[in-house]
């Protein structure tokens, strides 16, 4: 247990060895942040509006609202959106950031969540931000910048994109890791997943898998979830056992048999 | 309209800053040096702590509610660092892929008393021995900044203490 004592001393050895900087910066660095989280779903949302209306049968734009259920069946959102000044969301009048009503996934702060409307004044773009429910969930329309502005992410979700993920502590980046959105050959969002794990098992697979495990020394440490694309099936990314994010995707399909995967795919 | 809304808001962002920057003061140096020693990297350790402390500005009116403010900007740090480990580790496999060898950092001076103790040791093991160890949370503390079950925790110490009393055998021969 001495080396563990030593493991205190470290640490305390390495805090006096810190110099802070001066808290101004930090006030910067949040303003920065703040700007790009803007800026990233202005852009974001205004891409995948033009591609949403590219990919739409019969081309054009197409209303942001749900027309019904989902193909999964899910409904939007049992709870209307509200701006930050508390008025109901009304995609007519946009009204900057939006609240987003808790959601299931344990996120403590998941109420406070929010997504900046593209339609904010001093920003370009779209018209329009749609609904959607923290948590697991469908959401309508989802913009949401990634860290360090790399990840700019949200999509049209027509079809539906359905998303499950495991949100930052600071719970306002949308999900960890690079999420993006899948889409099929013909450029629509497929219903996905996303989780830590998004950006390691993240991308097609041939079609014959029916079931992808991670193992670790011979023993299966997770499961990958799939979903189907049509054409293609790709890897969610969502691991069963979350605390063993470590081992080797394995392939099978419906007979069992190994099938070869690309590496990393 | 948007003035009227505007107006009261600053003196929130005011108290704000003032609440973060004494928290900031008091425990900017023992967070860094928590990290420093679970990720090994001094630089990467000072970066999540920063952010961290950016994120928690605007939601000061909550976090200042809590019991222990400073675990939550822990918390977000460890997370930062754990999803910055996890993209290095990806570019890493990317540019073997296209045959471009990573760039290695020079030894840092900093880390070597911990390395002794934690060198070699998969990061999850590294990050709950200086929370149980280091700093002294209990382990429903741990397991509850880490968002991993209590039974994982106790597995991730008892394995770490195998490997490292493994090595400190080595050593010692």
């Amino acid at each position: 247990m001495s080396d563990f004592d030593d493991l205190a001393t470290a640490v305390d050895d390495a805090a006096r060895a810190t110099v802070a900087p001066p808290f101004p910066a930090i006030e910067r660095r949040a303003r920065a942040r703040r700007h790009r989280q803007l800026a990233g779903a202005t852009l974001a949302l205004a891409a995948l509006l033009t591609a949403g209306a590219l990919a739409a049968p019969g081309g054009g734009p197409r209303s942001m609202e749900p027309a019904g259920p989902t193909p999964t069946g899910t409904r939007p959102t049992e709870e209307p959106l509200r701006c930050a000044n508390g008025q109901l969301f009304d995609p007519a009048r946009p009204c900057g950031a939006i609240i987003v009503p808790p959601g299931d996934d344990g996120a403590e702060d998941a109420g406070t969540t929010r997504c900046w409307d593209p339609a904010e004044p001093g920003t370009a773009g779209s018209r329009t931000i749609g609904t959607g429910k923290a948590g697991r969930t469908t959401w309508w329309v989802v913009a949401w910048t990634g860290k360090e502005g790399t990840n700019c992410v949200g999509w049209v979700s027509d079809p539906p994109v359905e998303v499950s993920w495991q949100m930052d502590a600071d719970n306002d980046s949308g999900p960890t890791g690079a999420l993006k959105p899948v889409l099929s050959r013909e450029g629509i969002p497929v219903k996905g997943a996303a989780d830590w794990e998004w950006m390691l098992y993240w991308g097609a697979v041939p079609p014959e898998v029916v079931r992808i495990e991670l193992v670790d020394k011979g023993r299966i440490v997770g499961t990958l979830k799939l979903v189907d694309g049509g054409d293609r099936k790709y890897v969610a990314g969502t691991v069963q056992a979350p605390d063993e994010r470590h081992g080797v995707p394995v392939a099978y399909d419906a007979q069992g048999r190994r099938v070869d995967i690309p590496d990393g795919f | 309209m948007n003035a009227a809304l505007a107006a009261p808001g600053r003196p929130r962002a005011e108290a704000a800053a003032a609440g973060v920057a004494e928290l900031y003061a008091a425990t900017y140096a023992r967070l860094v040096g928590a990290l420093t020693v679970a990720t090994g990297s001094r630089a990467d350790a000072e970066e999540v702590v920063q952010e961290a402390f950016a994120r928690l500005l605007p939601r000061w009116s909550t976090v200042e509610t809590y019991d222990n403010p400073e675990a939550w900007v822990r918390t977000v740090a460890f997370r930062l660092s754990a999803s910055r480990w996890r993209r290095a580790k990806v570019a890493a496999r990317a540019m073997a892929r296209i045959g471009v060898a990573p760039d290695v950092e020079p030894p840092d001076g900093s880390r070597l008393d911990a390395e002794r103790v934690l060198e070699g040791l998969p990061r999850a093991y590294r990050e709950v021995l200086v929370l149980h160890h280091a700093l002294g949370l209990p382990l429903e503390q741990v397991a509850a900044e880490l968002r991993i079950p209590v039974g994982t925790v106790k597995s991730r110490l008892s394995r770490a203490r195998a490997a490292a009393a493994a090595r400190g055998g080595d050593r010692h021969e």
